[in-house]
């Protein structure tokens, strides 16, 4: 069991909000080790996002248990669940999701500043942050002032910054052509056999797919395949 | 109120409805030619409740500005107005001997008014003529103890009181003056109040033959005959008898035909056939051949012809005509009974070298008028004019900031409503609407706004001001009561005003915004506002050329054969109907000369043309505005050169700028000498504030904006470690940073009031030295007493002696002075017309032990106050003027006085030395021949606190030759032994002295009760620039809540890498302190610069002024204005914080 740092079991979400409650997630059991990399794919509308929020303790479950590293976040509170997020998970969005005032490098070391870190060693972790996902020479360039394929390694080594236990992309290559999703995923596989980081990848992409060890396969709301 | 900034108020209102309904008009034929915009506008409007709240409550505040400003003129307008006409009633005109302002008794025989009346029995103008005499007079009530010393005496002709309206008993019955036995009287309330007298007391009058019982027959109601201020009424033949005047009067008062206030449109007609009724037919037959010799012909024609255009040219020029006549006409009388046209005459015969046939010729004109008569309401009803005119004027200067930020929020939000619709507009252009129909749809949508919000903030800002008058102190400093009241008309000026230049900016500001990216806006990409250059000036010029020569190329094609569109060719898009090609025309004109705009030159030749028509005419306004404008331009033209040297886009602007706004910001902060050294002496007024501050604003708020990097590399130096803030504090400098000019604007709103709070705290702060030096005001006595001239006491310390509770040993010195009214003018100046002006005779015990101090003075006759004083003393010529005598660069008084006496030897911030100069003086009526005083010094403006009337201050020397009478002195000024308190003596001087009539004023006290209304003035200016506090805090409120809207997705982010929801509120509260905080600033910093530049400047008329920033004052500003800033925040704070991260990540 201590080798899962992701342990879910049961895990039921409805949408309310919509004019018939949408059962997105139902009656889901997810386990993955660490030091894994994990490809969640299915069509779009499937529950992937929704499940991906839940694990991450960003959006709450109806019912179910969901353990990261042996912590059940039902436990937690919600400033103890960003404090948390802080200081063990990372982050990757298909949309990128910089601070568009902030520069590079300044992006980069906002977990770090939240997590408690003091600001010059923050600067010099971020500095090598960004230089491990090859963008020494543009840590001071505003998002704005970066390239697509650039915003989203950017992205990474934000979500790298910490040395979190684990990372979540939801759709990291979706708004990439597939030169620059090329990048990122080598950047992603390398980064996960350097430091054994769990990832876990919400894809739709085959060749994105292919990379992971592991491809967990939904469809409405219920994980087909847990693949091997 | 009838004027505004000196324009009629009607002709105002009709005009600003003109203009409106041109608007309207124009509005309107663009919505009927495309219905569909209008549909887009309107709307737009229900989708979003709370915003449309706050544009309505953004596009309101100009109305609010401009009505509160017309309400509170309006209120203290009718409130004068009311007091004038409460203690005047029916009077319209009084008839006084001609030398009744030199003395409260000069009587005439009634029979005058006989004559009056019996003349003017059949004209239609005038229902009464009433003879009576009017005393001040000390009254005692023994029963009660109380006295009051200076009590106004009508005893008045009981016959003939109709039409001077009913006097009426506090329970509403009518009594009348025929009701009255021998020895009884009415009082009117504020006497009864004073006196504690009721029906049946027994009261004393005293007279200057000696005291007489009087019984209170009823007490009645202020107004009509009774008046206001202690008064009492009486019958003529008590007050004939009871100031032993048989058959004689020394008033007659007139009532003009209509109610109190109906009856002042007859006034001018019915003065001039007065005048004409008492015009003296010798004195008008002898000066009517004295100048009708043909030398005095010409020479009066001539003086005529030389006057500038206006109504006293054209009555100087009747004069000239009636000189043609054989005989002395009734015009030729009524208009030499004219002291002005007289003087006029007068000076003509100097200038043509014969000043003694001048004085001869005053003389003569005088007697020409047997009495004077003075169209005493409408002059009454002309200061309420002028000092509600100039009270609005003030309200509107500073409300100008206010107008001038509610403009900026107007901005703001049109701004902020761009944003929110990019993508929707750039739809709507790619769809093929052209940029001009979405200024359309913006305009359609804002007139909607406009016009309700115009009449909200009309009516708001009426509530406001009936709010704000409760500010004005209800002191005897102010001099009438406060009634609240508005003019309709005013909430027409307000409502047009407002709606007019909401309807500009909304119009400008949509201009503005609609300029979009289709290709960004519609993939909803950041704006890269495009610095692509411009086309050549050929390009440009032949589009105009071409959009002009339009039509014309449409007739020669209408002529040519028509080529008939076939399948896939693009049917013509222009129309070419006449307005569309005007507005095409003048695009393209604007096309062909902005880009010059954009190079800077033409601004740096405007700014210098303005500038040296500023110096030639020494207008502040243009000098000031005309070197703004060149370094303006200047920065623009250093701007175009760093980009022809390709020096990288952000960096060529902040180089320029930064270096033109410093200019600017130097420029305005230079000492005022300085600008006076190069640009010669310049003449300016309140307008020149709002330029001051609008200026030194912007040039800041472009150097700050300029050069954001340096301010968030600065804080996180400071601030950046601070803990697990510091993620917090950086993106909250980071995106006001960012987001450059809605900062910008924000910074603007709020430094502008501010730097208004901050002139204002510091400049009524500097009244404090009033109270340091007390002496500086009151001479160093402290108390001073006036006695009627009637009553005047022959030896004062005599009469002390028989004083219980005062010894003589208690006053260590008694100084003696009389104010007179006079005329005086300049052998040295250009106006050689002669002005009223206040002498004050003093006696040598004042000359002796007074400590005024002096503001200038020829050192030649001394180099200490003391030594002026005394140099007074040993030569009789030598006088001092007061400083109110003087121009001054900052008149920061209201205009209270019509025209008098300003000298034209200095002004009052004169560094210089003063040297000595001659000034004219002769009687008011120019009865006697003129005699003339040396100015050597001029006294400290802290002398003129406790009345700023010109003055002339010399020996009692001067008091023979002003009047044929001896006149007495009649103020006493008391310097007390220490130990001594000053109420007590004054309570003691007051009964001792009651035969005299004598009113004893505690100086300590009178100048407390000054500042306290100083305070009070001040209070109410600062909450009226709260409004424009209000919109500051506003438009961060408004910012606030995009922030929450455009920032959803980041917040999402931001949550879900760790920010406690806490932390986001925080980071929103941070990031609207940093835009208040920084604006209060840079507020606090201009407004103290141009603060301390003003105190510099009033330090050469008050020797010791200081400049000092009241702390407490300045503490209350921040922290109210940081606090609501915060309070508005509070909300959409609140709401970032609440932003669920698993949705807010999942939408655009
Ligand atoms: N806030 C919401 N309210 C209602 N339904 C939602 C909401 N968010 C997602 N859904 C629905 O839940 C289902 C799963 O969505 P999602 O997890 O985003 O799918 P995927 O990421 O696989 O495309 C979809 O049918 C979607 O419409
Ligand atoms: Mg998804």
């Amino acid at each position: 069991m201590d080798e899962f740092i992701i342990h879910a079991r049961g895990v039921n979400k409805v949408y309310r909000s919509a004019s018939a409650p949408v059962h997105a997630l139902k009656d889901v059991g997810f386990d993955v080790k660490r030091g894994e990399m994990v490809a969640v794919m299915g069509p779009s509308g499937c529950g992937k996002t929704t499940l991906l929020n839940c694990l991450s303790g960003l959006d709450s479950v109806d019912s179910g248990e969901i353990t990261i590293a042996g912590q059940s976040l039902a436990a937690l509170s919600d400033d103890e669940l960003s404090e948390y997020r802080a200081r063990h998970m990372g982050f990757v969005f298909q949309t990128f999701n910089l601070l568009p005032v902030l520069s590079a490098v300044e992006n980069v070391e906002l977990p770090l500043l939240l997590a408690g870190v003091n600001p010059g060693r923050a600067r010099r972790i971020s500095r090598d942050r960004v230089a491990t996902v090859g963008l020494a020479d543009r840590e001071n360039h505003l998002p704005g002032e970066l390239s697509v394929g650039q915003r989203q390694r950017v992205a990474i080594a934000r979500a790298l910054a910490n040395d979190p236990a684990i990372v979540w992309a939801d759709e990291p290559t979706g708004n990439l052509d597939s030169e620059n999703e090329r990048d990122v995923m080598d950047l992603m596989c390398e980064l996960n056999k350097q430091k054994r980081q769990t990832f876990v990848i919400v894809t739709h992409s085959d060749s994105v797919g292919v990379r992971a060890h592991r491809i967990v396969r939904m469809r409405d709301g219920v994980i087909e395949d847990h693949g091997s | 109120m009838q004027t505004l900034f000196g324009l009629p108020m009607g002709g105002l209102a009709v005009g600003l409805a003109a203009a409106l309904a041109l608007l309207a008009l124009g509005v309107l034929v663009l919505a009927w030619r495309h219905p569909i915009l209008v549909k887009i506008g309107v709307r737009n409007i229900p989708r979003r409740r709370t915003q449309s709240v706050l544009i309505v409550f953004g596009l309101m505040l100009s109305a609010t500005i401009i009505a509160a400003s017309l309400g509170v003129g309006d209120t203290v307008n009718y409130s004068i107005r009311r007091s004038g006409i409460e203690t005047l009633g029916h009077s319209d005109e009084w008839v006084r001997s001609r030398e009744s302002r030199l003395f409260a008794s000069d009587y005439f025989p009634v029979d005058r008014a006989r004559e009056i009346e019996s003349a003017l029995r059949d004209n239609p103008l005038v229902d009464g003529v009433l003879p009576q005499i009017r005393e001040v007079s000390p009254v005692i009530n023994p029963a009660a103890i109380r006295t009051i010393p200076r009590t106004a005496i009508a005893a008045i002709d009981p016959d003939r009181t109709a039409g001077f309206g009913n006097t009426r008993t506090s329970d509403g019955k009518a009594v009348s003056i025929s009701d009255l036995g021998r020895g009884e009287v009415l009082l009117n309330e504020d006497a009864q109040e004073e006196l504690d007298a009721g029906p049946g007391a027994r009261l004393i009058l005293v007279t200057p033959t000696g005291r007489h019982e009087i019984s209170v027959r009823a007490v009645v109601r202020n107004g009509n005959l009774a008046g206001s201020s202690p008064r009492v009424l009486m019958s003529l033949a008590d007050g004939q008898g009871m100031f032993a005047r048989t058959d004689q009067v020394n008033r007659i008062d007139i009532s003009n035909a209509g109610d109190a206030f109906a009856g002042n449109q007859h006034s001018e007609e019915v003065t001039s056939t007065l005048r004409l009724l008492l015009a003296d037919p010798v004195a008008a037959e002898r000066l009517h051949s004295v100048l009708g010799t043909p030398r005095n012909r010409a020479m009066v024609r001539a003086a005529a012809e030389s006057e500038p255009p206006g109504r006293l040219q054209s009555r100087f020029l009747r004069l000239a005509e009636t000189l043609e006549a054989p005989r002395p006409s009734d015009e030729f009388k009524s208009l030499l009974s004219d002291t002005e046209i007289a003087g006029l005459v007068g000076l003509a015969l100097e200038r043509d070298g014969r000043a003694a046939e001048a004085v001869e010729f005053s003389a003569l004109a005088a007697q020409l008028r047997l009495l004077s008569v003075d169209d005493i309401k409408s002059n009454a009803l002309q200061d309420a004019e002028r000092v509600s005119d100039g009270v609005t004027r003030l309200f509107l200067v500073f409300g100008s900031f206010s107008i001038i930020v509610g403009m900026l929020l107007i901005f703001l939000i049109f701004v902020l409503l761009a944003a929110a619709r990019r993508t929707e507009m750039g739809i709507t252009r790619a769809v093929g609407a052209r940029r001009r129909q979405l200024v359309q749809v913006f305009v359609f949508e804002g007139v909607v706004y406009a016009v309700g919000a115009a009449a909200l903030g009309t009516v708001i800002g009426l509530l406001a001001s009936q709010l704000l008058v409760s500010f004005i102190p209800q002191s005897d400093q102010i001099g009438f009561r406060v009634v609240r009241h508005f003019e309709p008309r005013s909430a027409a000026v307000a409502f047009c005003l407002g709606l007019v230049l909401t309807l500009a900016t909304v119009a400008v500001s949509a201009y503005r915004v609609s300029r979009v990216n289709v290709v960004s806006a519609i993939r909803g990409l950041e704006d890269e506002t495009s610095h692509a250059s411009a086309p050549a000036f050929g390009g440009r010029f032949s589009r105009l050329v071409a959009a002009a020569g339009e039509p014309a190329v449409r007739i020669f094609r209408r002529s040519a054969p028509r080529p008939t569109p076939s399948g896939g060719e693009p049917t013509p898009v222009r129309k070419g109907r006449p307005l569309r090609w005007a507005g095409t025309v003048v695009s393209a004109f604007w096309g062909v000369i902005y880009p010059f705009f954009r190079q800077g030159w033409p601004l740096i030749i405007l700014g210098a043309y303005m500038t040296v028509q500023g110096t030639a005419s020494a207008q502040a306004f243009g000098v000031r505005a005309g070197v703004s404008l060149t370094i303006i331009g200047a920065g623009l033209t250093l701007r175009w050169v760093l980009e022809r040297l390709n020096v990288g886009y952000p960096k060529r602007g902040r180089i320029a700028f930064t270096a033109a706004g410093l200019l600017l910001i130097l420029f305005w902060s230079m000492p005022f000498q300085w600008l006076f050294e190069i640009f010669g002496e310049l003449e300016g007024g309140t307008e020149m504030f709002v330029l001051a501050g609008v200026t030194m604003v912007s040039a800041a708020v472009w150097v700050v904006m300029y050069n954001t990097s340096l301010f968030v590399w600065a804080a996180n130096r400071t601030l950046g470690r601070i803990g697990r803030m510091t993620p917090v504090l950086r993106t909250a400098i980071a995106y006001p940073m960012a987001a450059r000019f809605r900062t910008g604007l924000t910074l603007a709103m709020f430094a502008l009031i501010i730097f208004t709070l901050m002139v204002i705290a510091i400049l009524t702060n500097t009244s404090q030295i009033a109270f340091e030096r007390p002496h500086r005001v009151t001479g160093g006595y402290e108390i001073t007493a006036s006695v009627p001239v009637d009553l005047a006491v022959p030896d004062i310390n005599a009469a002390l002696s028989g004083v219980p509770g005062v010894s003589g040993d208690d006053f260590l010195a008694i100084a003696g002075s009389t104010y007179i009214p006079a005329r005086a003018r300049e052998p040295a100046a250009k106006v050689q017309l002669w002005q009223p002006i206040s002498v004050r005779a003093v006696d040598e015990v004042f000359l002796e032990t007074n400590r005024l101090e002096l503001a200038h003075y020829d050192p030649s006759y001394g180099r200490t106050p003391r030594e002026i004083w005394d140099a007074l003393r040993s030569d009789p010529d030598l006088a001092v003027l007061s400083s109110s005598a003087l121009p001054a660069r900052f008149e920061q008084q209201i205009e209270i006085h019509g025209t008098r006496y300003q000298s034209s030897q200095l002004l009052r911030e004169a560094p210089e030395v003063m040297s000595a100069f001659v000034v004219e003086l002769r009687d008011p009526a120019g009865a006697r021949p003129p005699m003339t005083r040396t100015v050597i010094a001029v006294t400290d403006q802290l002398a003129d606190l406790l009345g700023d009337f010109p003055t002339l201050t010399t020996g009692t020397e001067i008091l023979g030759p002003l009047s044929a009478k001896p006149i007495p002195i009649t103020n006493y000024h008391f310097r007390l032994r220490q130990g001594l308190n000053p109420v007590d003596v004054a309570d003691r001087l007051e009964t001792g002295l009651v035969e005299h009539g004598i009113e004893a004023n505690v100086n300590e006290r009178e100048l407390r009760e000054l500042l306290s209304v100083n305070n009070s003035l001040n209070q109410l200016f600062q909450s009226f620039m709260g409004l424009g506090l209000v919109v500051g805090v506003a438009a961060l409120g408004v910012l606030s809540f995009r922030a929450v809207v455009e920032r959803r997705q980041a917040i999402g982010m931001m949550k879900a890498i760790g920010f406690k929801p806490g932390m986001i509120a925080l980071g929103f509260l941070m990031e609207s302190s940093v835009v208040s905080l920084l604006g209060i600033l840079l507020g606090i910093g201009l407004g103290s610069l141009i603060s301390w530049n003003i105190v510099n400047e009033l330090k050469n008329q008050i020797e010791g002024l200081r400049f000092t920033v009241p702390w407490g004052n300045v503490a209350a500003i921040v922290s109210i204005a940081w606090g609501f800033s915060i309070i508005a925040t509070l909300w959409p704070a609140w709401q970032a914080s609440r932003i669920y991260a698993a949705e807010a990540l999942r939408y655009e």
